[in-house]
């Protein structure tokens, strides 16, 4: 029998243990607040005594977005795709739900039942985003910037929250539709078979099917038709109605599926961390120190089968991808092309950014042993600046690849070495960073946790830093692209080349750097 | 006389093919201070969260006080109070919060409390640190905030993977005169630890597990006589251990 009164009283400690205390108790984040808060409602002021420029952002975006084919509802479309893609994603790994350590050992060693604590967990995950508001008013901040108008920018909002709680909750009720029925083949042909149907019609109607919207429909438009001038603020009120009945529905679903929940269904988030780096044993080569260091953060990991089969896959994916669009939508006009270049190493640049934190928390694990048996930290930094860097180029080939077969610019692909020198530099700021705030911290403090990572404002402006790197490399990969080929070559060799140096300049620096805070100070 | 715990015959096996426990049986009586001993990889903290319900057994059970923790896991659990092996704990909750949020789970009114609870936190010096993020916190002060929310909720059963580690002597001191306190009133704990020192002077009875399977059982005195008399707890668990 579920009891109401601990289902919220745990649902109300989970929220103000991710939400509450670590953004509004913090002075940074009531600083945040305010100052969000503070631009957004002079904006609106602005906006609402009409000072502000008639022409939005909006209005400037439209044509390339029209010039790729793309309007509110085919973006909403494609947010669909994506989810049905995520969907499947979720169904093969059918991983069990991980937790934080503190609710897996503290929580669930306590009194409450596992139904309990996943309908909590549910409610928490509804409300936790509501409390980041400053993070959710930046976006209505954007909004309002984008359409110009306050009311979108509020609107637009609560879609973004409707599409992450969307998202969460989708994650949740496949994993929990796997672990309680046993049978997730059967799940896995039915959305591959509504991606391929949904694929195979929008390639011969020349249209972004509505085939890909039919189940997240709801939560994908949420997000975009807000934004639109096209639907009006009843439509996109009626709509946001929509996503939320649509979560609704899906939280309703999943608390169905909690009830006979197993322990064994759920797990403790450190297991998901080893796992995803796992890739058997490492093969470390022996010899001197730097040749050992080297081995085991750079060579083992980076030419590990598992990395080597997921970039094959990921390179192949973004192939048929860019010959699919240019068969769906034509090769685009150059008022699109701009905007794709801008667009695309923005997106890739996150990515690349959520990768290389992830890489480094996992790498700097162990950094105490490091701080005691290394005498020299400069292979240290090299390894992993070497490694941040190949996932750089790696993130470059895969979206010059998509790119060169979509705008049919096969000179594209020479552009890929561009990306190593700036891939070092991006790499050397991100370790700095991270070696700097981890001397701050207390060893023996971290060791329950585990792992470095950059959190709050310090992640924003480094993502900011990774993402301007990548689209300003990109930037000129696009310029340069167009030049005689000989040019092209002697720049990617040229490119090449001063890598090596500048590899080891930084290390050097790094890894003096990272002796002098760990150690000295 | 009460058995308060009762484990039967437990299997597990993790995912990887690792064998946890092989068999493990056994029973603590109500009024007990149980010490759990073995080498690192024995066993002891497998059974120590299967004992909790955060594992499942592959065969056996655990019944504490009578209640199947598998069948009836919030009753069997509401006798229970668990401190992990590890300080994992609630990092944006103050310590304050963290105590209310364990207390609340059990339905016990903070006023009920109160004046117990301004006793552990004075014992275990944590007054200044009421309203201190947890993750400020060292490892054991952590260690002293999860022993208190162990306490504070009214245990019949106090399950502890390593309860003193990290906690200073005097934290030591107050933490052994506590859980004597509780289990002279009926409690009973069930301590997993490598400190044999303490094993030896402060429980009342110790098992001795070795790849997965309780290999020796008894009061300390009857323990002893495995070795010789005069051995000491750790000569015996040497002895045992290395075969």
């Amino acid at each position: 029998m579920t009891r109401p009164r601990i289902i919220l009283h745990v649902a109300w400690y989970l929220v103000k243990n991710r939400a509450i205390n670590p953004f509004l108790k913090k002075r940074s984040g009531q600083i945040l607040l305010v100052l969000i808060t503070g631009l957004f409602l002079i904006n609106s002021l602005q906006y609402l005594i009409g000072e502000a420029s008639s022409r939005t952002v909006l209005d400037a975006v439209r044509p390339y977005l029209h010039g790729l084919g793309l309007d509110h509802r085919s973006i909403a479309v494609l947010i669909s795709g994506f989810l049905i893609i995520y969907t499947i994603y979720t169904l093969i790994k059918g991983k069990p739900i991980y937790l934080r350590e503190e609710e897996y050992e503290v929580l669930l060693s306590q009194p409450i039942g596992l139904d309990e604590f996943m309908l909590a967990n549910i409610i928490s995950i509804l409300i936790s985003p509501l409390i980041l508001t400053p993070a959710f008013f930046g976006l209505a901040l954007f909004g309002m910037v984008f359409t110009g108008d306050p009311i979108r920018g509020i609107l637009g909002m609560f879609g973004g929250l409707i599409l992450l709680s969307g998202t969460i909750m989708v994650e949740i009720l496949f994993k929990l539709a796997v672990r309680k029925t046993g049978h997730k083949l059967p799940l896995i042909i039915l959305f591959i078979a509504l991606l391929a149907a949904g694929i195979t019609h929008s390639l011969i109607a020349r249209t972004y099917s509505l085939i890909l919207g039919i189940p997240y429909m709801p939560i994908a438009a949420s997000l975009v038709y807000p934004f639109s001038k096209s639907v009006s603020l009843t439509g996109a009120i009626a709509v946001l109605f929509l996503g939320y009945v649509e979560i609704g529905g899906l939280s309703l679903v999943a608390s169905v599926l909690s009830r006979k929940i197993d322990i064994e269904d759920l797990s403790p988030r450190s297991t998901v961390n080893i796992k995803l780096f796992e890739g058997g044993i490492p093969r470390i080569k022996y010899g001197s120190p730097r040749n050992i260091l080297y081995s085991y953060l750079f060579t083992s990991r980076v030419l590990s089968s598992k990395h080597l089969l997921g970039l094959t896959i990921l390179l192949s994916v973004s192939g048929l991808a860019g010959l699919a669009a240019r068969r769906l939508i034509g090769i685009p006009g150059d008022a699109s092309i701009a905007f794709i270049e801008i667009f695309i190493p923005m997106m890739i640049g996150m990515a690349l950014y959520t990768l290389s934190s992830h890489v480094l928390a996992m790498d700097l694990r162990c950094y105490w042993l490091y701080r005691t048996y290394v005498i020299d930290m400069a292979p240290v930094a090299g390894a992993i600046i070497s490694k941040l860097a190949v996932n750089s180029v790696e993130a470059a080939s895969i979206m010059l690849i998509g790119l060169s077969f979509y705008m049919n610019k096969i000179h594209l692909l020479l552009m890929i070495p561009y990306y190593l020198p700036a891939g070092i530099a991006g790499a050397a700021i991100q370790l700095i960073t991270l070696s700097y705030l981890a001397s701050k911290r207390q060893v023996i403090r971290e060791t329950t946790a585990g792992i470095y990572s950059v959190e709050g404002l310090t992640a924003v402006l480094l993502e900011i830093i990774i993402i301007a790197v990548f689209m300003g490399v990109s930037s000129l990969a696009f310029y340069l692209s167009g030049q005689p080929l000989p040019v092209l070559v002697a720049g990617g060799i040229i490119s090449i080349i001063v890598s090596y140096p500048l590899l080891r300049f930084v290390e050097r620096i790094i890894g003096d750097i990272m002796t002098y805070y760990d150690v000295l100070i | 006389m009460v058995n308060a715990l009762v484990l039967a015959d437990l299997y597990k096996t993790y995912p990887g093919g690792v064998m946890a426990l092989r068999g493990l049986s056994l029973m603590i009586n109500e009024g007990e201070i149980y010490g759990l001993i073995g080498p690192n990889g024995a066993g002891k903290s497998t059974t120590l969260k299967i004992t909790v319900g955060l594992l499942k057994p592959d065969k056996g059970g655990v019944l504490i006080y009578g209640k199947s923790v598998m069948r009836n896991r919030i009753e069997a659990l509401k006798l229970t109070s668990y401190v992990p092996e590890n300080p994992v704990v609630f990092k944006n909750l103050t310590v304050k919060e963290f105590l209310r949020f364990i207390t609340g789970l059990r339905s016990i009114k903070w006023e009920e409390i109160i004046d117990y609870a301004e006793y552990l936190v004075e014992g275990f010096n944590l007054s200044e640190k009421e309203n201190t993020m947890l993750y400020q916190l060292s490892r054991g002060m952590l260690q002293k905030v999860l022993v208190t929310a162990a306490f504070l909720v009214r245990p019949k059963l106090m399950v502890m993977d390593e309860p003193m580690a990290g906690m200073d002597p005097e934290a030591q001191h107050f933490f052994k005169k506590e859980v004597k306190r509780l289990v002279s009133r009926g409690a009973t704990a069930l301590i997993s630890s490598h400190l044999l020192d303490m094993v030896e002077r402060f429980c009342t009875r110790v098992g001795i597990i070795n790849k997965g399977r309780l290999v020796a059982e008894g009061t300390i005195e009857e323990i002893k006589k495995i070795a010789s008399e005069e051995s000491s707890l750790e000569e015996v668990f040497l002895k045992i251990v290395k075969g």
